[in-house]
């Protein structure tokens, strides 16, 4: 060797030296007798350990036997054996001053004079990485729209929970997969692409694009979908928000307001043309007082019945009870009610708590409710006719009364119980007045059709 | 009392009781003569058969049905109609919006209105 050389060498050593001091990353020199020789200044701050707790110390002596870990010890020996560098060898495990630390170790050797041999070790701290990452799994999967991250060539990247939960897709046939071709390329929508090949493109973000497509499986959906580009990983960001449950509950909504404003303003129009009809027949204003606010009592019990039900229908049994019971009459040992359960739906329940509102208020003024010795049966029937169709019979008696003269004139509580009852209902109903007894048959079809009911019988 | 609805016949289809009551009454109270009130389609096809009204008041929706296509058979015979509503404007399907219409509650005033309408248009065809 020329002194050349050595002046070469001299600089090369200054400016490896120059570089080891410098670099931000860790290492540690070791020996081939397992002793440490130094680390750089990036080791010993990174270690929180001074140079002389350090130097000269075998790997076990130091951190608590960190760098006598089985597996980087055996790095140690493979290095020196082969000569050959090796890469990250994984640590995973609590630091005396450090707390929990992931790291990555790769192992070179050094060559010193000849044939003695240093390991040289580089270490890389992953701990805030891999924590990093972890977070960002966890919010990932916490996030309840469905998420999903896509890379410069709109390929799948990552999926969250969410996603799968709400397309029934597995982790499996999903990652890695150009999303227009997910699930049978349900998702390659006109829309989808126009988002993420121009819209992405030139704003950087999409903001609750509303989707509307029919998804295998799922039927009909309405999507929000909002994106985001991530530019320093060239990947995309995709969340999507299923709003169709939203959506349905709110038109649900929407209806039962509309409905309910409609039969509030069929209410009102009700009690105006009872106020009006009662009026038409009453003689006196107490009579008329009297009766009015009976007939929108009644009204009401049977609203009350349909709103504790919670149900659309209504057992004929508890109408009658309901309306004898506003008179005390329900419980009275004159009075006697059978028949069988029968359900009526909700216009049935109403027409015939009206007429049955009237006969009863009849019998409380003048009748078998009125007078001692009076006696009231209410009993019914139901007969099947012609194939399906029930027929409820009716019978309202009032029998040990004397009903001096027939009422001259026919009032409001006749005329529906006449007319009012077949004209809701169909059927027949027939109220007559004898010396002794009063009788009232009703009969009508149970199938619910109602008086309105579009005459649909082959002709 | 309206000259043009004096001695007319006017028939009212309406499916709620009470609500057919008042509408006799106020056709009554404007000096026409009714038909019915008949709650069902059926009915009203008789009655229009039997009494040969010169009008007629109806209700859009009966329960479950609507009263559309009768209502376009009685316009084709000469007959002026009306539909009485409980909705809002925009529930009558387009195909009838030029047909007079009235929300309840009616008033007798625009019930004689809608009538006399209705007939003055019918017959100027």
């Amino acid at each position: 060797m020329d002194d050349g050389d050595d002046q070469i060498d001299g600089v090369r050593h200054s400016i490896f030296r120059a570089v080891f001091r410098a670099m931000q990353q860790p290492f540690l020199l070791v020996g081939g007798d397992g002793r440490i020789r130094f680390g750089n200044p990036a080791f010993y701050r990174h270690f929180r350990a001074e140079p002389r707790e350090i130097d000269g110390r075998l790997l076990s002596e130091v951190h608590d036997g960190l760098w006598q870990e089985a597996g980087i010890a055996a790095l140690h020996e493979r290095v020196l054996a082969t000569g050959a560098p090796e890469d990250g060898y994984r640590v995973d495990r609590l630091i005396p001053r450090l707390g929990h630390r992931v790291m990555r170790i790769s192992a070179d050797p050094v060559e010193v004079s000849g044939e003695a041999r240093d390991v040289l070790l580089a270490i890389t701290d992953l701990t805030v990485q891999e924590a990093q990452l972890e977070f960002e799994e966890k919010l990932i999967d916490a996030v309840r729209e469905g998420l999903i991250i896509l890379n410069a060539d709109l390929r799948v990247q990552r999926a969250n929970l969410s996603f799968y939960e709400m397309f029934g897709v597995r982790r499996e046939e999903t990652e890695n997969q150009l999303i227009y071709d997910l699930g049978n390329r349900q998702w390659d929508i006109p829309e989808l692409r126009h988002l993420l090949h121009e819209v992405i493109p030139q704003n950087d973000s999409f903001d609750d694009y509303e989707v509307v497509h029919e998804f295998e499986g799922l039927g009909e959906r309405i999507m929000f979908l909002n994106g985001r580009r991530i530019d320093h990983l060239d990947m995309i960001l995709l969340a999507i928000r299923d709003v169709t449950d939203e959506r349905r509950a709110a038109k649900r909504q929407e209806m039962l307001r509309g409905e309910l404003q409609h039969r509030v303003k069929n209410i009102l129009n009700n009690v105006q043309a009872l106020l009006r009809q009662t009026r038409r027949s009453s003689d006196t204003m107490d009579g008329f007082v009297d009766a009015f606010g009976g007939r929108i009592q009644s009204l009401s019990r049977v609203q009350d019945l349909f709103v504790r039900g919670e149900s659309r229908t209504v057992d004929l049994r508890d109408l009658v009870t309901l309306e004898l019971d506003s008179r005390g009459a329900a419980d009275n040992a004159n009075v006697d009610v059978t028949g069988p359960p029968v359900t009526l739906d909700a216009r049935q329940a109403q027409a015939l708590a009206m007429a049955l509102h009237e006969l009863a208020t009849n019998a409380g003024k003048y009748g078998a409710l009125a007078q001692r010795g009076g006696r009231l049966t209410v009993q019914w029937r139901t007969e099947t006719t012609d194939g399906a169709d029930q027929q409820l019979r009716l019978a309202w008696l009032e029998t040990g009364v004397s009903i001096g003269s027939v009422p001259a004139r026919r009032g409001f509580g006749c005329e529906l119980i006449e007319e009012g009852l077949p004209f809701m209902l169909g059927g027949t109903s027939e109220l007559t007045f004898e010396e002794d007894a009063v009788r009232c048959h009703i009969a009508f079809s149970l199938r619910g059709e109602g008086s309105a009911a579009p005459d649909r019988s082959p002709s | 009392m309206s000259l043009l609805l004096a001695n007319r016949r006017v028939l009212v289809l309406e499916d709620e009781y009470l609500a057919a009551l008042e509408m006799r009454d106020a056709v009554e109270r404007l000096g026409a003569s009714v038909v019915g009130p008949v709650g069902r389609l059926s009915d009203a096809e008789r009655a229009v058969q039997r009494d040969l009204p010169d009008a007629a008041v109806l209700d859009v929706k009966l329960n479950g049905d609507t009263s559309y296509v009768f209502a376009d058979s009685l316009v084709a015979r000469g007959t002026a109609v009306v539909f009485v509503t409980g909705y809002a404007r925009d529930s009558i399907a387009p195909s009838h919006r030029h047909v007079p219409r009235l929300v309840k509650p009616v008033t007798d005033r625009d019930l004689g209105r809608a009538l006399e309408q209705a007939i003055q248009s019918t017959a100027l065809r």
